[in-house]
């Protein structure tokens, strides 16, 4: 099989990563931040080891604002419903996810807040000018994706901050496609709240992410429950990560996240963004001249594109051409929406959606080429 | 009694310390909270047995959560 779904999330993972959620389940299987047994405390060093290792690999000022989650969604949602009161005005890119949509579109309904959308432009300065009209005077929060998991696009985060900042507006960045692959420092970008997919660029498994706080913010909880600390009090603490942090941990989650993080670092993140953008540049160049495959992007330059492309082939819909790629060629991509409506429909594509391709580290030139000439054939064919 | 138990609301905090400590070269054990220090829930704490002020002192200036000392047995 060709794997080429890695932006949903990440196939094959390292061996490393295998290993240690083996080991976590075998060694650390105790409950951590609960007992003072031998393997309860193991479990608890592995939990805050891997809370030191990602809190260095992105940079943030305490360790304890680490927050575990259950994904990137969970991450959102946290932020999304802990941040907003009544009133606020929450301003969005025109690439967001359903993880922050969804969210929002829900609080609008029940007249609590209200947001507005920012169409993302091929100029930042023109992007950053979008932002900058979208926002009220009720402005509470900017959500922004680091990049479109549908186009690739790179947003300009950092200085977007910058603009929330200067108006005295939290910044939130969903990181979903950015974090193992984009690089991410919250002290120096200053961003508020940073939410990340544990299993995509960071390669853990699926059921683990994370929640990055810079400041000591107040955040309201979505859930309370047992946290192994002030049990006798019935509210739940106010220090992180406790706070956001009950109910027992994904502990086999966590040390395979720190074992990909491992991976992330060792192989180096510069290392793995070329080196798959290489791939699509290369895909992008053996398909362009196709006048059956439809592309929505440029050819993806470095620092402004993700290893995302998006295509379609003339008089295929995208869920017929990836049902063809897996059944016929063995090769995994994801179509249709994303999960990212509004992305689709900045691009014109949001009644056909398109098929998309993602590599991975573990991606090779030769499966590349193969995936060109495939899509090639069939193109003709169709 | 010398007041060798450094005590924290959460085992983050105390595995914090514990870091903190380390580099230090202060040696630091850690372990549940005994009942005998009066905190009245979950939490756990780090037994100091040398220089025990100092690091509570190093821990408070890096903004460590410290709930106070104990002694290690109950008088």
């Amino acid at each position: 099989m060709i794997y080429l779904d890695n932006a949903a999330t990440t196939y094959p993972k390292p061996p490393s990563v295998l290993s240690a959620v083996h080991t976590a389940l075998r060694r650390y299987a105790a409950n951590p931040g609960r007992g003072g047994h031998r393997m309860a405390v193991a479990s608890s060093r592995l939990v805050y080891d891997t809370r030191t290792k990602l809190s260095e690999f992105f940079h943030t000022s305490e360790v304890e604002r680490v927050i575990f989650t259950s994904g990137c969604t969970a991450s959102l949602n946290m932020v999304i419903k802990g941040v907003l009161r009544d009133g606020d005005h929450v301003v969005i890119s025109s690439y967001e996810h359903n993880a922050v949509l969804r969210p929002l579109e829900k609080l609008k309904r029940q007249g609590r807040v209200t947001y507005t959308v920012a169409p993302v432009r091929d100029d930042d300065d023109e992007t950053i000018d979008a932002f900058r009209k979208a926002m009220n005077s009720r402005t509470r929060m900017i959500i922004c994706t680091h990049a479109s998991n549908v186009s690739g696009q790179i947003l300009p985060v950092a200085r977007l901050c910058a603009l929330a900042h200067a108006n005295g507006i939290l910044f939130c960045l969903d990181a979903a496609q950015g974090a193992g692959v984009l690089p991410i420092d919250v002290l120096r970008d200053g961003y508020d709240y940073v939410c990340c997919a544990g299993h995509k660029g960071l390669y853990g498994v699926m059921g683990s992410g994370l929640l990055l706080i810079n400041r000591d913010l107040p955040l309201d909880t979505m859930t309370e429950g047992g946290t192994g600390s002030a049990s006798a009090d019935p509210i739940m603490p106010e220090y992180y990560p406790d706070r956001l942090e009950s109910g027992t941990l994904n502990v086999p989650g966590i040390a395979g996240l720190g074992a990909g993080v491992d991976y992330v670092r060792s192989s180096g993140l510069d290392t793995l963004y070329h080196r798959e953008l290489h791939h699509i540049r290369t895909l992008y160049r053996m398909i362009a001249d196709n006048p059956n495959i439809r592309l929505y992007m440029p050819l993806a330059e470095y620092g402004r594109f993700a290893p995302v492309l998006s295509l379609n082939i003339e008089g295929m819909d995208s869920e017929t051409a990836a049902a063809l790629l897996d059944k016929r060629y063995h090769i995994a991509v994801r179509a249709g929406l994303h999960c990212a409506p509004l992305a689709h429909r900045s691009i014109g594509t949001a009644d056909i959606g398109t098929v998309r391709f993602a590599p991975s580290a573990f991606t090779t030139d030769e499966q590349i080429r193969k995936v060109a000439q495939v899509l090639n054939k069939i193109s003709y064919s169709s | 009694m010398n007041q060798e138990l450094i005590l924290f609301p959460s085992v983050t905090y105390a595995m914090k310390a514990k870091s903190i400590l380390d580099k230090q070269s202060i040696r630091s054990f850690l372990q549940r909270t005994p009942k005998h220090t009066g905190v009245k829930s979950c939490g756990y704490c780090l037994f100091v047995p040398k220089r025990t002020d100092e690091a509570e002192r190093i821990l408070r200036e890096r903004g460590v959560r410290v709930l106070g000392r104990a002694a290690r047995e109950a008088v």
